[in-house]
């Protein structure tokens, strides 16, 4: 199997099409997601904390770039938000808040001690960057862990949305959205990860949850495919 | 079996001492609980839309009296909580709360739209009681059902403090204090309601849910029983 898809400027999405015929056999159905009859979209941690371009007191950028990379990855969100509300898709957004003491935090606390410090209720770092801002009636789902699912009321909303696939931006790849797309998969949603949706800190971690993903958790699809697909069935996921 | 437990001044708690060798027979351990090692207590939906005398929009009493019911579960709730402050026993409380625009209210708003409406975050209904408020380090779970450990992060919070023991207190018995209790002991964790630190709107529901939590969901125990028992545990 050729690693191209490791290169910056190529993508997951089409790794498929560098195969051999003998790799190919073995690939997944990854176009499975658009059996589908009402999606939602999930923006994953969209937050102050982790993508706006201000100084913040504890991240550092650990790949060169990394600004650049977050702002496109902005802007495509922005296009799927966008296309998500022209074809009256739900969308959900969900982000990293602890309690103003911080008395939820736990473990994840006690291994990334500045997370729990500064993403607590009535900080700045816990907002939804403005840039991909929540229109009234998207709600905001409030969760302490990396999957959105985990310990929060995702499912139960979901249902009372009569969701059956969901599709996944935001960041991190390889944290956040990686563990709500097993959460999602698991919980039987058709899952998709929109490759220009979604980024990370990191971009070779990037890289290997996605190619993970597409093989074997959910899927992986471009923007492009994922815009389209949203056009033609836009009719059937009208609210009542 | 007699049914004087039914009447407002007979507790629940003692029911067994009225019981005929006959009636014995099948009756469970009701000291279970104290089998534990590490207790919390969890304060269930004191909230000012549940608890404070001042006149609410959409709550209609449905016992009378009952505000004083309330009134004396809040002072037994306050002798609790104190007793297991100074024993360096967790208090974590739940509360009823949606988002502003209410969006994750879900069915519970087709069913009561008055709550969905009042019960948002950012409305003082919403608000603890001032009179049991939280001190700082002890957390509120928010939550959008009567149980507070479905959707919720109830039990990693108890997890991470070790806790295999959860004293159940608040409001109402029969609607999420009883849902707490299945939880939580359908999550392993040894579970008893304080009998007079629980309170509902209808006193007949109250004793209702009372035995059934004495009889098969988990136990229920006086005040009395709990703080000496946590006294003896912890000192």
């Amino acid at each position: 199997m050729s690693l191209a898809f490791l290169q910056p400027d190529k993508k997951v999405s089409y790794i498929r099409e560098s195969l051999t015929d003998e790799e190919r056999l073995g690939t997944p159905n990854t176009n499975f997601y658009q059996n589908g009859k009402r999606a939602a979209l999930i923006v994953i941690d969209m937050q102050k904390g982790y993508i706006s371009p201000e100084p913040k007191p504890w991240v550092r950028d650990l790949s060169p770039n990394i600004r650049e990379i977050t702002d496109t990855m902005v802007t495509n969100v922005q296009k799927l938000i966008k296309a998500s509300r022209d074809s009256r898709i739900p969308i959900l957004f969900t982000g990293d808040r602890y309690l103003p003491d911080g008395s939820d935090a736990g473990i994840r606390g006690e291994k990334f001690p500045q997370l729990s410090e500064y993403m607590r209720a009535g900080q700045k770092w816990v907002d939804i960057d403005p840039r991909v801002q929540p229109n009234d009636g998207e709600p905001i789902v409030w969760k302490q862990a990396s999957s959105g699912f985990f310990g929060t009321h995702l499912t139960p909303m979901l249902i009372d949305r009569q969701i059956d696939t969901c599709i996944l931006a935001g960041v991190a790849t390889s944290g956040c959205v990686r563990a709500t797309a097993v959460d999602a998969i698991s919980s039987n949603f058709r899952t998709v990860v929109v490759e220009e949706c979604v980024s990370d800190k990191n971009v070779w971690a990037h890289k290997a949850s996605l190619f993970d993903i597409w093989r074997y958790i959910a899927t992986v699809a471009p923007l492009e495919d994922v815009l389209s697909w949203l056009r033609n069935f836009s009719g059937s996921t009208e609210q009542d | 079996m007699g049914l004087k437990f039914l009447e407002p001044d007979d507790k629940i708690s003692y029911l067994h001492e009225s019981l005929t060798p006959d009636d014995h027979g099948g009756l469970p351990d009701h000291d279970f609980y104290q089998k534990g090692k590490n207790p919390a207590i969890l304060v269930i939906d004191m909230q000012r839309a549940y608890t404070s005398p001042e006149p609410k929009p959409w709550v209609r009493e449905v016992s009378p009296g009952i505000q004083e019911l309330v009134n004396q579960a809040i002072e037994n709730t306050n002798t609790l909580i104190e007793t297991a402050r100074s024993l360096k026993v967790p208090v974590i409380y739940t509360g009823t709360r949606y988002l502003p625009d209410g969006s994750d209210c879900g069915i519970r708003r087709e069913k009561f739209p008055k709550l969905g409406e009042y019960m948002r975050e950012g409305l003082p209904w919403v608000d603890i009681d001032e009179r049991l408020a939280p001190k700082y380090g002890e957390p509120i779970i928010w939550k959008k059902v009567a149980s507070g450990f479905f959707g919720t992060y109830m039990v990693p919070i108890l997890t991470h403090r070790n806790i295999d023991t959860c004293i159940v207190v608040g409001t109402a018995t029969s609607g999420c204090v009883r849902a707490v209790t299945v939880d939580a002991v359908s999550a392993n964790f040894r579970t008893v309601v304080a009998e007079e630190c629980v309170t509902d709107r209808n006193i007949w529901a109250h004793k209702a849910t009372l035995f059934d939590i004495w009889r098969y969901i988990a136990t229920v125990a006086p005040l009395a029983d709990i703080t000496s028992w946590l006294k003896q545990l912890k000192n």
